[in-house]
């Protein structure tokens, strides 16, 4: 039986029965609540991506210190580097490697799987750096004109795969 | 780790020193062949005698070279075997957890 029936103009006539009208209210309400968690998933998985693309900047950020610090005390003189700079050193690259941890405990948290494989190839190119960098530091006959550009060779490829990462980021599905 | 279980701790900046060097003793002071034949092996013995986990701390030092790291813990498992040294060894890292993690990574790669 309808609870209301509306004025028919010509040959258009609307009824509504109760059941009607708790199908039409379920609908709209059930619309409503998936729409709205669609939306609040798609604002957080932004967050989530625009997080982790700002900490790859940190990362880039601190590759250029490091780059700088080895460009401004190990390749004017050549020769044994100072304690002092062997620190500085070890400091911006240790910096650096903590940022690439975080990013990597960003994208675990988010759960970013796709971008795992540019995640490991960061993480490589990193300890290639390391080696590059530290291990002549410690023996210290410094670097020659080779090995600086070899370091450089090395910053490079892995500036780049942190670019890489960062546009997966911003644009892999989960 | 089973809680009941019992461990050895060492700090390499406490026990060993804080300036850790290169890979050989050829090469120079506190390198990780050094830390290797006069601490880490007899650490590991002593652990494995009583059946305990063996906890080394890499914080407080002034930084590794990878080549010290390899030749401590890669050199432990190029002796003892990566599956025996990586059940007993734990690494702790705080100020630099890749640190660690290269070290198991060295471990893992004798196999």
């Amino acid at each position: 039986m309808p609870i209301a029936e509306f004025t028919s103009w010509g040959w258009v006539e609307l009824k509504i029965s109760l059941g009607e009208l708790v199908i039409a209210v379920t609908t709209g309400l059930s619309a409503w609540w998936v729409s709205s968690i669609i939306q609040k998933r798609h604002a957080s998985d932004l967050a989530l991506r625009d997080l982790t693309a700002s900490l790859c900047g940190d990362s880039l950020d601190l590759l250029h210190s490091l780059s700088d610090a080895i460009d401004s005390e190990c390749s004017k003189a050549g020769g044994p580097v100072a304690d002092v700079v062997r620190q500085k050193i070890t400091r911006n690259f240790q910096r650096l490697s903590n940022s690439i941890h975080t990013i990597e405990i960003a994208i675990e948290e988010a759960k970013f799987s796709p971008v795992k494989t540019a995640l490991q190839t960061v993480k490589d190119e990193a300890e290639t750096l390391r080696a590059q960098v530290l291990d002549p530091l410690v023996t210290n006959p410094g670097f020659d004109a080779a090995q600086l550009r070899q370091i450089e060779g090395t910053m490079r490829g892995l500036r780049e795969s942190i670019i890489r990462l960062k546009f997966k980021v911003m644009t892999s599905g989960k | 780790m089973d809680p009941a279980e019992e461990t050895i701790s060492h700090s390499i900046a406490q026990d060993f020193t804080r300036t850790p060097g290169p890979r050989f003793r050829s090469e120079g002071k506190f390198s990780g062949e050094e830390f290797r034949q006069e601490f880490l092996e007899k650490w590991f013995a002593e652990a494995r005698q009583q059946g305990a986990k063996l906890f080394i701390d890499l914080d407080g030092g002034y930084g590794y070279a990878p080549s010290f790291i390899e030749e401590a813990f890669g050199g432990l498992a190029r002796i003892h075997g990566s599956d025996a040294v990586l059940k007993t060894l734990l690494l702790k890292s705080d100020e630099e957890p890749y640190l660690a993690e290269r070290a198991r990574e060295y471990i893992r790669r004798c196999r």
